[in-house]
């Protein structure tokens, strides 16, 4: 008989399956690939008082050398380069680069930071010792890329600026403490709607002294002074919202290319004096970021490591589908690099409608916590919590999980919290991959506990500002949060002091889970009196209080970073204090 | 097409000129030893009689078929089959998974879990599948048999009639066709959960797969209406039709007893292209998150969230991905061969 084409066909399909079949090459899972053994790493740190510690030039790094040009791949363009718009943590390290802040963390990748003076001589002097009165003092020698001075003038303009509401994307714990409230707008509206560049509470002592004053105390000013709110911005090079484009240099290096979704590159400023800094090296002699490629596509660069990817350093770390390669592969091994981050997942219960602390109690129990982690990359993307701070805050304390329910939940101990009671939850959840993943796992670990779970999806854009919304109708949703600063006083008071919270319909709150407790707040009071250096355990307790007494949140995990950078690049880690790469110490081989 | 055998002419239905019990034993020896003193009997059979012989006849539908009749069984049945398997569509495993969320062993292939585990959230990948091509083929076969009844009964309509009837349905075609599919989906969905659900309320699934079949239904009939129009503008001239109003049948007859008939051959050809278009294509819509969501199993969503493990884990791509294939290849081929044998012209 003739093969006729359909015979033809059906045998070619059959043998298609047939082959892919074979070439599923098949190598065993032992499950012995992980990650270094646990390291819960104590971050030990603390404000600077020796003012030599804020003296430059950072020491030499053996074996470093100059030149070369280091490139940097990034999936999206960063949302804004102006630094008092800036809120995202890949922006803030490139800007380290070429802007310089009044205080700033010192770091050496092991856990140790130190917060110095940049620009400040030291990290701030508390004039009165209740945390109301800064002083700053102005390093001489600092200079713009032009050649002109960095004064306090420029400091001041560049806080002023940050008031503006059309700039009004960055941090706002300065504007807000100096205008003693959440809606500092209507104290003082920036220098392009009044025309006056006077702060209220900051005053230009001369030009190298900044005061600043406040009605509360805050005793975490220097550390808030490390966000780019502080950055220097020259009056006359300000272009409004232009300045987006093209900020003008203080630091090491200056821009030389924008190309907004292309490319940007830096290169040398030769007016940066390395004696007046004692962070930043400047080995190479330029830095090229370019924007485009995925996660994957950036880590299969990194494994073939070929080319100019031999000096490049990834952004967007390691993605779930090829974690094992990366972690099986030990020519990778030495440029791999694994560290908490400082990113925490929580499920928030609506503390508005679940008020019965016993069901929130069985929710912790229940909760499949490793179940959730697994979809997102399981160890390599992260470790299971159950403290409200991660463990890179400093102070952080860990204490016995008040509701242990093992590494997938207790279903049964929970059944009894909830004494035969059936529960209706409505859930929250992502319409992207990580929400209809972690969403079927938290409908099916409380499900077994007894709760009725309704899944709900709602597009990305949409989710926070929803959760954020007092009175929302949802009872729980997978919230995350990283802390600005390293100290508890930038997510306790944030996350859960209900003063904070405003009416039915506010929108805004960032105590998504809406919980008001008079003896939180009262404890919160006084750790916020406490200087800085001195805080961190009585924040703990504070932790530790909430959740044994309250649980008015489950915390799910703490990220971990994993990524892998080019085979010529050295000196690259990644930071305590925003939780992603910094380049300072980075040199290329 | 035919004029001559047109199976729908009264009258004109087409003498099988075969022996018998040749035919029916299939056996040419048969032939000789029982028949060979009477002189050969003609059988009157049917159109269908005749497509089913040639279909039985050709080694391409039956295998197709049975591998067409093995998919729709199985997914049928899915729950028997959960429940034979002791296994779940929402089951989890996370014992079988490493400390990175990757399956154990083998792609986590054993006695228990035939097909492995699926990375991430550890769920069995064979009851995934089997529920997956549940939720797949019922909405593509529903949206494919509705597809072909709005284009028939459209097409026909303007075809037959013509004048300003044709002019408005054609006219109505092309402003369905120019209409952006995925826009409308984005828009449309979620438009139409918000109307029939309150934001606590569990969106159901059927509703959902309704709402799916809904829009293909609505975006897909043209091509069907098109095409049988064509047929139905070449076929109304002809003498049968002209015999039957003759003899004073009404539009109705006409339409759906002497045209429908005709024109079987092409609509099928369309259907069995339409149901893995429509597979496909719901997939997509699941691949941007508008077709259906977790935790209902979708053969779609299963292949996507396996593409990024093609690395790590490629049985997981390739036991989904070939199970499209085979579905899509063994719809093609089988309608490819049911044409052939409905061919009144067909050789074979």
């Amino acid at each position: 008989m003739r093969m006729r084409p359909r015979l033809g066909v059906a045998a070619a399909g059959t043998a298609i399956v047939l082959a892919a079949g074979g070439l599923a090459a098949c190598s065993e899972n032992k499950g012995d690939t992980g990650t270094e053994q646990e390291q819960t790493k104590q971050t030990t740190s603390a404000i600077a008082t020796d003012p030599k510690d804020s003296q430059g030039p950072a020491p030499e790094i053996p074996g470093a050398k100059e030149g070369g040009t280091l490139r940097l791949i990034q999936e999206a363009d960063f949302e804004h380069l102006d630094p008092q718009r800036t809120y995202t943590v890949s922006a803030m390290a490139v800007e380290q680069m070429f802007l310089r802040t009044l205080t700033m963390f010192k770091e050496d990748g092991q856990g140790n930071l130190l917060l110095v003076g940049d620009i400040a001589t030291d990290a701030g002097k508390d004039v009165k010792g209740d945390c109301t009165q800064w002083e700053y003092t102005l390093k001489k020698g600092v200079k713009f890329e032009d050649g002109r001075e960095v004064t306090a003038k420029d400091v001041a303009y560049g806080i002023a600026r940050s008031f503006e509401d059309d700039l009004g994307d960055g941090p706002t714990y300065l504007q807000e403490w100096l205008a003693d409230t959440g809606d500092f707008n209507t104290v003082y509206k920036g220098p392009y709607s009044t025309g006056s560049t006077n702060v209220p509470g900051l005053t230009v002592k001369d030009d190298y002294t900044l005061e600043f004053t406040f009605k509360q105390p805050h005793c975490d000013l220097p550390f808030a002074l490390s966000l780019p709110t502080s950055v220097p911005v020259p009056q006359d090079k300000d272009t409004k919202t232009e300045y987006d484009r093209r900020p003008f240099a203080s630091g090491p290096y200056k821009i030389k290319e924008y190309v907004k979704d292309t490319r940007l590159v830096l290169e040398r400023n030769p007016q940066w004096d390395p004696k007046t800094d004692p962070i930043r090296h400047a080995y190479p002699d330029s830095i090229a970021v370019e924007f485009g490629p995925d996660d994957a596509a950036q880590t299969e660069r990194m494994i073939a490591d070929s080319g100019d990817d031999q000096y490049a350093i990834p952004y967007d770390g390691v993605p779930q589908a090829l974690v094992n390669k990366v972690l099986n592969d030990p020519s990778l091994k030495d440029r791999t690099i694994t560290q908490p981050g400082i990113f925490m997942y929580y499920l928030s219960i609506n503390n508005d409608r679940i008020k019965d602390v016993n069901v929130r109690k069985a929710i912790a129990y229940a909760l499949d916590k490793e179940g959730i982690l697994a979809t997102q990359g399981g160890d390599a993307a992260g470790k299971v919590m159950h403290t409200l701070l991660t463990d890179t805050t400093i102070g952080w304390k860990d204490y016995p999980n008040p509701y242990d329910g093992g590494p997938h939940g207790d279903p049964e101990k929970a059944k009894q919290l909830l004494g035969g009671k059936k529960v209706k939850l409505v859930f929250l959840s992502r319409n992207t991959a990580f929400g209809q993943s972690t969403a079927p796992v938290v409908k099916e670990s409380l499900e077994k506990a007894g709760f009725e779970v309704t899944v709900q999806y709602i597009e990305q854009p949409q989710h926070n500002p929803t959760t954020r919304t007092r009175g929302n109708p949802y009872d729980i949703y997978i919230s995350n949060w990283a802390a600005d600063w390293p100290s508890a006083a930038s997510t306790i008071p944030v996350l859960w002091d209900g003063r904070h919270l405003g009416g039915p319909g506010s929108k805004g709150n960032s105590d998504v889970s809406y919980f008001n407790a008079d003896d939180v707040n009262a404890k919160i009071d006084e750790a916020a009196k406490l200087p800085a250096g001195e805080a961190g355990p009585k924040w703990a307790e504070i932790d530790q209080m909430i959740m044994e007494k309250y649980c008015p949140v489950v915390p799910i995990y703490q990220t971990k970073v994993l990524s892998v950078h080019g085979s010529k690049v050295a000196g690259d880690f990644v930071s305590d204090a925003i939780g992603t790469d910094v380049f300072y110490n980075v040199w290329l081989k | 097409m035919s004029d001559r055998d047109a199976p729908g002419v009264p009258g004109v239905g087409r003498l099988a000129v075969s022996p018998a019990p040749a035919a029916e034993l299939g056996e040419p020896g048969v032939r000789d030893a029982g028949t060979a003193a009477e002189p050969p009997e003609f059988v009157g059979r049917s159109p269908g009689q005749l497509a089913w012989m040639r279909l039985k006849r050709d080694r391409v539908a039956v295998v197709s078929g049975g591998a067409l009749l093995f998919f729709i069984l199985l997914a049928a049945a899915a729950p028997l089959v959960s429940k034979l398997y002791g296994k779940g569509p929402q089951d989890r495993f996370p014992d079988r998974l490493d400390r990175n969320g990757f399956p154990l062993g083998y792609a986590g292939i054993d006695a228990h879990h035939w097909l492995g585990i699926q990375p991430g959230n550890g769920r069995d990948l064979f009851i995934q599948l089997v529920y997956g091509l549940r939720t797949s083929l019922m909405i593509a076969f529903t949206a494919a048999v509705l597809t072909i009844a709005l284009g028939i009964a459209i097409g026909i309509v303007a075809g037959y009639l013509g004048g300003w009837v044709d002019a408005v349905i054609t006219w109505v075609i092309d402003l369905v066709l120019a209409f952006p599919f995925f826009i409308f989906c984005f828009a449309f969905v979620p438009l139409a959960i918000n109307e029939f659900y309150g934001p606590r309320d569990e969106v159901s699934p059927w509703f959902r797969g309704g709402l799916l079949v809904l829009i293909f239904v609505l975006f897909n009939w043209t091509y069907t209406a098109r095409l049988v129009r064509g047929q139905v503008l070449s076929l109304r001239e002809r003498e049968f039709v002209d015999a039957a109003r003759a003899s004073g049948a009404g539009t109705g007859h006409i339409l759906f007893r002497q045209l429908l008939p005709n024109l079987w051959a092409p609509i099928l050809v369309t259907f069995s292209l339409n149901v893995p278009a429509l597979i496909t294509a719901e997939a997509a819509l699941s691949f941007l998150n508008i077709g259906m969501v977790e935790p209902t199993p979708d053969l779609g969503r299963l292949i996507n969230n396996s593409v990024d493990y093609i690395r790590e884990v490629p049985t997981f791509t390739i036991v989904g991905g070939s199970t499209l294939f085979l579905l899509v290849l063994s719809f093609n081929l089988f309608g490819d061969s049911l044409r052939d044998a409905l061919d009144p012209k067909s050789s074979r």
